[in-house]
């Protein structure tokens, strides 16, 4: 039901001449696994899909028409549009630019999970009781908990705060407060045992930068992982090396990540991104006195101080 | 030799206005202090990427130093502000990791103030002795 009114809606704003293009999803081999799509033609608006299996965060793609005339629609989840305001206040993306269809969003499905559960699926629906699920004429019924991304599950954004239009009704949150008991459980472990536990989860890394593309606070123009000189990353793959690309990843965006664990899901290897970001989050809030550090502010907590700052050091 | 014989290797970061002047000061004085530092000179404390601690660490440091200005007193006025805040989440952070967060110290130094600059480093290098050498993450320190 998303699908027919994104499709009338892209179709309006593209004959209104209101946009000069919608970001949406379409339909891949697998229906089970949209991807982004752009229609920039009324007739093309009949390709977009938009369904549960739309996880994917589209902010970031709006930087490849920052220089393009025209402004861009495009459909944002509450977790996305966190990810559009830390664009905006990265000054990498102009607001007026941007149209927002707002999905209020129930809960996206996780493909790891579904391929354990029912990996024919090709379409699903989220009810109350739970999720639908059907694969041509066999339909399966699963637990909210057994098909849907993590993040979903304890989501406090469901619908984003504003938007040009929206494409449904807003929803309550999941749960209010973020939480940290997996930061706190690795923060209760002996040293030793904390860097054998990262050295192990780094090992399987694959350097693929999945989460650094991935990660609306990752947006430079030019990234010092690619860089010659200084060359901060080695090519290889060993245990200094590749704590040294999760250090900068992690660190680089600390005050500044969103919590849309975009970098969680895509990583092919599950490396838990999100520990290491949510540490510093939880940090930064504690430390600087910022309710909802993930929340994208006019200056970013490590790019101002206060003179009053706590003094840990003599 | 044992290890506990060993001298800890300290990478320190100083500020080229304060802190240098401060050791400076503390060798021109004449006053002793363990040879386990290695000090590398920085326009401000705020020049330190974090990224050069955790390097340091994985070539073979058994603990880091920063020092700087006294808050308030930074040649570039705010620089060593910035490195609080950055230096206070880091500490945090590096510790979650697995380095211990003895290793890694940040001390505020003065022009003038050479014996306190001592008085670290001989903290630091006797802390340091008890813990023994750092673990590294890698057999090899550059992989």
């Amino acid at each position: 039901m998303w699908t027919e009114k994104l499709r009338a809606t892209a179709r309006r704003l593209l004959e209104e001449n209101r946009v000069a293009r919608v970001l949406a999803y379409a339909e891949g081999m697998d229906p089970a696994a949209p991807f982004p799509h752009l229609a920039a033609d009324p007739d093309q608006a009949n390709r977009l899909v938009l369904n549960a299996f739309c996880a994917p965060n589209l902010a970031k793609y709006l930087l490849e028409y920052t220089d393009q005339e025209g402004s861009t629609a495009v459909v944002l989840k509450g977790c996305d549009w966190l990810g559009l305001e830390r664009l905006i206040q990265d000054h990498r993306v102009e607001r007026e630019k941007v149209h927002v269809l707002g999905l209020p969003c129930p809960g996206m499905l996780d493909k790891k999970k579904l391929s354990r559960v029912f990996p024919e699926v090709r379409e699903a629906a989220l009810r109350d009781g739970g999720v639908e699920m059907w694969a041509g004429e066999r339909k399966r019924t699963a637990r909210r908990e057994d098909v849907c991304l993590g993040r979903c599950l304890a989501c406090r954004v469901p619908t984003p705060a504003a938007a040009a239009e929206f494409l449904g009704e807003p929803l309550a949150p999941a749960v209010a407060q973020p939480d940290f008991a997996a930061v706190e459980e690795i923060e209760k472990r002996p040293t030793e045992e904390r860097r054998d536990y990262w050295t192990e989860q780094f090992s399987r890394c694959l350097r693929c930068l999945a989460c650094r593309q991935v990660c609306p606070a990752c947006n430079c123009r030019s990234c010092s992982l690619d860089s010659e000189a200084p060359r901060w990353l080695s090519r290889a793959t060993g245990p200094s090396a590749n704590q040294m690309f999760h250090f900068i990843r992690a660190w680089d965006v600390a005050g500044r990540c969103v919590d849309c664990q975009e970098c969680e899901r895509v990583c092919p290897m599950d490396i838990p991104l999100m520990r290491l970001n949510r540490k510093l989050m939880r940090d930064v809030g504690e430390l600087f006195a910022i309710p909802d550090a993930h929340v994208p502010r006019d200056a970013e907590p490590l790019g101002i101080f206060r003179p009053d700052d706590p003094e840990e050091f003599e | 030799m044992p290890l506990a014989e060993v001298e800890p290797k300290i990478v320190a970061f100083f500020c080229n206005w304060c802190s240098y002047a401060g050791a400076d000061l503390a060798g021109t004085s004449r006053i002793q202090y363990p040879p386990s530092v290695r000090i590398i000179r920085v326009p401000c404390s705020g020049r330190v990427n974090p990224r050069f601690i955790l390097r340091a660490f994985q070539l073979g440091a058994d603990g880091v130093l920063v020092a700087g200005c006294h808050p308030g007193d930074c040649h570039y006025s705010t620089g060593n502000y910035f490195s609080r805040r950055r230096l206070s989440l880091l500490r945090r952070f590096l510790a979650y990791l697995g380095i211990d967060e003895r290793r890694f110290r940040v001390r505020w130094i003065s022009a003038s103030e050479g014996p306190r600059f001592a008085e670290t480093v001989k903290e630091m290098t006797e802390e340091l002795r008890q813990l023994g050498p750092a673990q590294k993450v890698a057999a090899t320190s550059v992989d």
